[in-house]
This record gives structure tokens, C-alpha cells and sequence, in this order.
């Protein structure tokens, strides 16, 4: 059974992929041995098929490959999921919350004379005092986010590196004095990643610049040693046609020089005549 | 006899680490050419990539085998690549590191060829660049999968989630608008 245009058209994409079913396949390349208009479709498909092929990208792998290091980030139970750490964690909370309250209404019991007194200076600022953290917490968390930091700062910088990583939510059992530190701690990071990144950059950037001079230079000497032989090419072409001819006018010049030389000197022997002449009849003894 | 991706897939669920990094070094220079043709942008492409491969292991137990692993890899980094189209249209920037060195007219020449014929072929390069960056995406997808990744009809349509007769569809109507489109490389001689 003979297609229509209509139908062959949109399956002519199958065909120049060489996915069409081989029944299918037959019966299209049966119509586009009689339809021209078709063909002219068929051939532009292929066109375009190669004008893909133009792109080829220099950098098709990835360069050196990555590798991936995230499995001990994720498969580990975080420190934080520990029951003795939570446990620490919400005791750390209660007495800061406890604390704070105490520094913000500042309770005061005193024994006196009259019995025991209880007042409070609310509103007033007083000196915070922070809740009794045990140090070992505190190192434990300093080096995990230490490591944490050096791990992205790292893996940021270093080419390919894979990591996954959990956001930090400490901050409800740190003290204010902590989390002062850890901010500046990672402000102090953050500066060095980005001193780092502009370095990176500036290399780069040099980098760029070196390679266009290299190409620019690279393309001239291309072009002008092309020119050269070219231009050489040329002459030792035309000497070689027009040998005879160039000889002839060698000749010709070699003789009209020779005229020329010939002339020049008979009219610089005449002068001296002249010249001669012309100092006699002046001379005082004639 | 090497593993297949599904069952270097089961064996890392399992926890053997080295074989998600054999997942990685067979497909990630296929998922890089892939983003990097989608995105056109080398750094973005290898973020992408790197991403790509981040997302599929924190998944990788949600993954049922309903489809080939490869398929879901380009699934996830298609995604990723959209994601990041859409935050660029969103808040488009100047990209300080890109871009120009990634133009192929920067690169050195090559010896091979002379200077004019080497300018000619990049210029080719980046009119099909062009052309196929002015594709609508659905378009644009379905090309660079066929022609760059050359996968089958029924893989594209498993990563794109639709009928093979779309993918069809979407390819006879890429190559017609390219058609079109780079019509003027041989008009022109280039």
C-alpha cells in the first residue's frame, strides 16, 4: 500500500535515526524513491544530523573525574541523634532558659532581720551568666562543626568533590557566648573560602587572558606563514610561466640601463667639456 | 562480567560504597555531556552533574527498579537542570566565569586545520548552539538525548514520563525547526 506525504513526514525522524520498525522502514523508503519533496525533507533531517556533530563540546568529560565521599556523612548517625546527646542537649536548654529568665527578672532571696526576703530588679540589665555546659560537649561540638567546615570548605575548593551537607540546628542549646563564637568562627571561614575563591578567580581570569594572547598569537603566525607561502608560492609560479618573458624583459632592462648608463656618462663627458670650455674662456690669459 | 547499574545500585543500598563510585564513573560523563548541552554552561554543568549524582544516593532506596537506573539518573538531573532555567529566568545574572572562555572561538586552534577553516567550524559550532538553545525545551531535551546521548525512543520516553508517539513527535518538529534555523550554514557556505 502506497503513504501520502502527510504520513511520511513525521516518520521520516525514525527513519534518519534508524529507529523505524523494518516493515515501516520499507514502506518509506518506497515512497521517497517517487516523491522528490520527500527526499529534499529526508536529506535536510540528515543536514541537520550533521550540523549536530558540529558541536562538540572540548571539555566532554568531566575533568578528572569525580569521586564521591558521601556515604560516612550519611550512613553515620549524627552526633545529635544520640539519645546522652539530646539528653545533654535539653538539660543545656532548660538551665539556659532558666538561667536567661533569672538574669532578665534577676531574683534576689536575702535572709535578714526581718526573715527571708525575696526581690526582683525586672527590666534592669544584668551580667549573663552562662549555664554550666560541660567542656567535653563543648569540644565534641567544636570539632564536629571544625570538621564540618573544613569538610565543605574543602570539598568547595577541591575539583569534583561530592559532599552532603546537614544543616546545624545547635543553636537552641548553645549559649549566646557560643554562638558568638561559632559566627565568627564561621564568618572567619566563610572570609577565607571567598579570599580563596577570588584567588581562584584572578588565576582563571589570568589564565583566560594568557590563553587568548596564545591563540591570537598562534592564529597570526598561522596566517602569516600561509601568507608568506603563499605570496611565495605565487611568484615561483609566475616565474616559472613567464620565464621566457622575464628573461626577455631582463634583457630588455639590462640593455636600456646599459643605454642609460651610456648616455649618462657621454652627457657627463660633455659637461666636463663645457665645464672646461667655460674656465678657459674666463681664464685671464686668454 | 561487569554489574549491571541495578545491581551496583542493590549493592550499595547494602552499603558497599565503591559500587555507587562505579555508578559514578560509568554514567557521569554521559550526565555531564547531557547538562552541559542542555545548560551550556561548563561550571553550572558540572555542579549539575555533581548534584545529580548527590540526589540520586540520598534516594537511592526510594528507587523501585520500575524504571532502568540510568533513566532515573536523567530524570533527577533533568529536573535539576529545569530547576535551575527557572531560578535564571527568575533572577537573571552576569556569570563572571563562563561564558567567554566557554565560547569555542576562544579556544586554541587546532593544528590540524588552518586558521579560516578553523574559524569556520567553530562558527558552525556556534550557530548549532544557537539554534539549538532557541529550541523550545521540550524540543531541545528530546534532540540532545537522541543525537548526543543516543538513547532509544522508549528511554527518552521513560525519562520525560510520556508516550514514545511525543518523543516522535517532539523530534520530527526539533529537527524541522533546525532545519530551518541552520538552513543559512550552507546558503552562506559556512
Amino acid at each position: 500500500m502506497s503513504m501520502h506525504c502527510e504520513d511520511v513526514r513525521p516518520l521520516l525522524a525514525e527513519l534518519v535515526y534508524d529507529e523505524a520498525d523494518p516493515g515501516l522502514a520499507e514502506q518509506l523508503r518506497e515512497h521517497l524513491s517517487t516523491c522528490l519533496s520527500c527526499r529534499r525533507h529526508q536529506m535536510a533531517f540528515l543536514a541537520v544530523r550533521q550540523d549536530l556533530q558540529e558541536w562538540q563540546p572540548a571539555e566532554e568529560a568531566v575533568p578528572n573525574g569525580m569521586t564521591f565521599i558521601a556515604p560516612g556523612a550519611r550512613r553515620a548517625t549524627p552526633i545529635w541523634h544520640s539519645r546522652i546527646f539530646q539528653g545533654l542537649a535539653a538539660a543545656a536548654g532548660f538551665m539556659f532558659v532558666a538561667v536567661l529568665t533569672a538574669a532578665a527578672v534577676n531574683v534576689q532571696v536575702q535572709s535578714g532581720p526581718d526573715g527571708w526576703t525575696v526581690s526582683t530588679t525586672f527590666g534592669q540589665p544584668q551580667p549573663f551568666e552562662p549555664p554550666p555546659v560541660s567542656l567535653d560537649q563543648i569540644s565534641d561540638l567544636d570539632a564536629w562543626f571544625d570538621t564540618r567546615l573544613d569538610n565543605q570548605l574543602g570539598n568547595r575548593l577541591a575539583d569534583g568533590g561530592v559532599v552532603t551537607l546537614a544543616s546545624m540546628p545547635t543553636q537552641q542549646f548553645l549559649t549566646n557566648g557560643q554562638v558568638e563564637q561559632m559566627t565568627r568562627r564561621v564568618a572567619a571561614m566563610l572570609d577565607t573560602s571567598l579570599a580563596q575563591r577570588d584567588l581562584e578567580l584572578d588565576s582563571r581570569f589570568d589564565n583566560r587572558l594568557e590563553n587568548m594572547q596564545l591563540y591570537v598569537d598562534a592564529s597570526l603566525d598561522q596566517q602569516s606563514t600561509a601568507f608568506y607561502y603563499t605570496v611565495a608560492n605565487l611568484v615561483d609560479g609566475m616565474q616559472a610561466d613567464h620565464r621566457d618573458e622575464i628573461f626577455e624583459i631582463g634583457q630588455q632592462f639590462g640593455n636600456l640601463s646599459a643605454d642609460i648608463d651610456r648616455r649618462v656618462a657621454q652627457a657627463d663627458y660633455r659637461i666636463d667639456n663645457l665645464e672646461m670650455s667655460l674656465a678657459a674662456a674666463r681664464s685671464p690669459e686668454q | 562480567m561487569a554489574l549491571s547499574d541495578e545491581q551496583l545500585v542493590a549493592l550499595t543500598v547494602k552499603g558497599d560504597v565503591s559500587a555507587f563510585n562505579e555508578i559514578v564513573a560509568r554514567w557521569e560523563g554521559r550526565l555531564y555531556s547531557f547538562v552541559y548541552r542542555y545548560l551550556g554552561d561548563p561550571e553550572e554543568a558540572k555542579d549539575i552533574t555533581q548534584e545529580s549524582f548527590v540526589r540520586a544516593y540520598s534516594h537511592l532506596e526510594g528507587f523501585r527498579g520500575q524504571s532502568k537506573f540510568s533513566s532515573w539518573l536523567y530524570q533527577i538531573a533533568l529536573n535539576l537542570c529545569r530547576s535551575k532555567l527557572r531560578r535564571h529566568q527568575a533572577h537573571p545574572t552576569v556569570s563572571i566565569d563562563g561564558r567567554e572562555e566557554d565560547n569555542p572561538l576562544w579556544a586554541l586552534p587546532d593544528q590540524r586545520s588552518t586558521p579560516a577553516e578553523y574559524t569556520l567550524e567553530q562558527e558552525r559550532a556556534v550557530a548549532v548552539r544557537e539554534a539549538l538553545a532557541q529550541l523550545p525545551e521540550a524540543q531541545r531535551t528530546v534532540i540532545i538525548l537522541k543525537e548526543y546521548n543516543g538513547l532509544k525512543f522508549r528511554e527518552i520516553a521513560e525519562i520525560l514520563g510520556t508516550p514514545e508517539s511525543t518523543v516522535k513527535s517532539r523530534l520530527y518538529h526539533g529537527l524541522e525547526n533546525l532545519a530551518q534555523a541552520l538552513g543559512h550554514l550552507r546558503a552562506e557556505g559556512i
